[in-house]
């Protein structure tokens, strides 16, 4: 394969499924919670992966950062191979890869001061002595607009709002200057106004230091404005990849455009109609439908071929792959 | 007359700090089938004037007054005993936030849909049983769900049960508090159109409150904003989403990320205000770009056939217009 230097991650055919109910009587089967997914994330872009809670995108968050190993497929790192690299021979790739996780409330240590949350990586991964790790510290917190940082140095999380919680967040996940974040809903559990604040400050850090983002959300209209691409993904596979532009002018999976459609705009004329929603719920990872996943929930799917044949992504614009037969 | 008319409504709770303003002089109406919604930041009273209405009230109490009337009467004058008879449930009842989650795991749903029956209505369990089993066929659950414990369900299934409940004992007004927060964009807008269609089929009035003014668009006839303990804008939904005049108002709406349009969203500088120790005059005004001296006394709400508690609509039109030149 031809090297590429801006590629930072690529993900190939990577599977990552979970045994459940071994029981000594039953065979276990298997909760296929990412199935297939192949993805590729350059240097200083944002990729954002969007899906409904249990589809998979937490799962294949967690994967890229070797929290969790795959079944099946390959993670190239920087082109090295770390799909079944052990924890040892990970420590440069927690250096270089960080995660903001969704829950400001549980994810702070409540017995830490903002200063020892922070002070731990760089502790962990030997930067620095102390006097030097003090003055990263506050130079961080002055990054994320945590000002005065000497005085927010010394609080403890429960005096800090929910905003300012994810802030610290994500100076702990840039302190050690990463490649690539994984931000996992960073921002669902906060107020409308207080998100818009958080995301401005990731692209703000991205523009700095050229991190890559990988936003795992639920909503397509932040997921518009603050990232590059948009992967939209279904019952563990991806459906649809594109660059935002193109993706936003022109969805070519029925379930992007059903996404798009229930997703309102402020406006008052909403209240004279209903939305067009699709019916039923996604389906189980344990005994995911036949053929095409979406084919159930699908308006316009067909009967002798989608759920018979699985679809693969296919280029049908400059990068916009999509994974639907009928899609043209 | 309005179904429900709120004047002056002060719900303050009691700290070691001093009493949290939580509720500071709120005055709306509600008309019979028509919805208004509450929207404002997280801690800016919205669901504390919703308990003041319908007076669920935790200990901490320090000031609770002002005027509600409910369908012509005083209810604010009824004894707790009459108010949980008359009133709650009967007359408003509510949907609380996060309310799927607190369904008991140990009762099947049908069984929980009754409790307001038998508890609002002195019915027996046996009658109470065919109104639960109506109530979740309104909601468009099948027949069996009934017989289901809530862990059987789905997210968006839960929330057609406790929609359920609030609908069982057929009220006049329901309060939806953030009645689709924790659920997927599709079970969201599902749930919605579920709601839009209760409401025409009932002619139920609704109070919804929520912190997105997306999502507000898709039920209310009214919009009331909410800052700091106080409606800063109210008004029918084509003013405040088209031509809203309060600054906050303004700034919370550009916030909005649009899926259909291309401005980008802007965020509004600053935190809201301490509510134990609010800025006198305007509470906006640290964080306000056009503030001046005259935002240091209140601001009246009502201007013509305007309601927006900023000096800007008085004498500033005039200066705004010179800011934004």
């Amino acid at each position: 394969m031809k090297e590429d230097h801006d590629v930072v991650l690529r993900l190939e055919n990577l599977q990552v499924w979970f045994e459940v109910g071994a029981h000594l009587i039953r065979a276990s089967s298997h909760v296929r919670a990412v199935d297939g997914v192949t993805l590729t994330i350059r240097r200083g872009e944002t990729c954002a992966i969007v899906g409904e809670s249990g589809c998979g995108k937490t799962t294949l968050g967690r994967t890229i950062l070797r929290l969790l190993e795959p079944t099946g497929g390959r993670i190239l790192y920087d082109g090295r191979d770390i799909t079944h690299l052990g924890e040892k021979d990970l420590r440069w790739l927690r250096r270089k890869a960080q995660m903001i996780p969704q829950d400001p409330y549980s994810s702070l240590n409540p017995g830490y001061t903002i200063q020892r949350i922070l002070e731990e990586p760089l502790a962990i991964h030997g930067v620095g002595d102390a006097a030097e790790r003090s003055d990263l510290v506050l130079k961080a917190l002055e990054e994320v607009k945590l000002e005065p940082p000497t005085q927010f140095a010394r609080k403890y999380p429960h005096m800090l709002s929910g905003g300012q919680r994810q802030r610290v967040a994500v100076a702990r996940a840039t302190i050690l200057k990463p490649e690539l974040v994984v931000a996992d809903e960073p921002v669902s559990m906060l107020d409308a106004s207080v998100r818009i604040s958080i995301l401005q400050l990731l692209k703000e850090l991205q523009e700095k230091h050229g991190i890559a983002f990988v936003y795992i959300t639920h909503d397509l209209a932040t997921a518009k404005y603050f990232s590059d691409r948009i992967a939209i993904m279904y019952a563990g596979h991806l459906a649809e990849t594109a660059p935002v532009d193109s993706l936003m002018r022109e969805p070519l999976h029925p379930y992007t455009n059903a996404l798009m459609e229930a997703l309102p705009d402020p406006d008052p004329d909403n209240r004279f109609r209903e939305r067009l929603a699709i019916p039923g719920e996604p389906p189980s990872l344990v005994s995911p439908p036949s053929g095409c996943s979406f084919h159930p929930r699908c308006p316009i799917a067909r009967a002798g071929w989608c759920d018979l044949e699985t679809p693969e992504l296919r280029e049908l614009r400059p990068s916009h792959h999509v994974a639907c037969h009928l899609a043209e | 007359m309005a179904m429900l008319e709120v004047k002056d409504l002060h719900l303050y709770y009691r700290t070691s700090r001093g009493p949290v303003k939580a509720v500071d002089g709120v005055s709306f109406n509600l008309e019979a089938g028509e919805t208004l919604a509450l929207v404002g930041e997280s801690g800016c009273g919205k669901t504390s004037t919703a308990s003041a209405v319908i007076r669920m009230l935790p200990r901490n109490v320090h000031r609770y007054d002002g005027s509600v009337t409910f369908d012509g009467n005083n209810i604010m004058s009824y004894s707790n005993e009459k108010f949980r008879q008359d009133v709650r449930w009967k007359g408003v009842s509510i949907v609380f936030q996060g309310a799927m989650n607190s369904l008991s795991p140990v009762l099947r749903v049908g069984y929980q849909v009754t409790e307001p029956l038998t508890v609002h209505s002195n019915m027996s369990r046996e009658e109470a049983r065919d109104f639960a089993r109506e109530a979740l066929k309104r909601v468009r659950l099948p027949d069996y769900i009934a017989d289901r414990y809530p862990h059987e369900l789905s997210g968006g299934m839960k929330q057609r049960v406790v929609i359920a409940m609030a609908l069982v004992v057929n009220p006049k007004i329901v309060i939806l508090d953030e009645p689709t927060s924790a659920l997927d964009v599709m079970t969201q807008a599902n749930i919605i159109n579920l709601l839009k269609r209760l409401r025409r089929d009932a002619g139920l009035s609704y109070i919804f409150i929520t912190h997105d003014l997306a999502l507000a668009s898709e039920l209310a006839d009214h919009v009331a904003i909410m800052y700091a303990g106080k409606i800063v804008e109210i008004g029918p939904s084509e003013d405040i989403f088209r031509d809203s005049k309060h600054p906050y108002a303004q700034r919370l709406l550009s916030g909005v990320p649009l899926l259909r349009g291309t401005q980008a969203p802007q965020s509004i500088p600053g935190a809201p205000p301490d509510l134990i120790h609010p800025p006198p005059g305007c509470r906006f005004r640290p964080r306000c770009p056009f503030a001046w001296e005259k935002c240091e006394k209140e601001p009246p709400l009502e201007w013509g056939s305007r309601k927006a508690a900023c000096w800007l609509l008085g004498e500033g039109e005039a200066r705004l217009g010179g800011i934004a030149a």
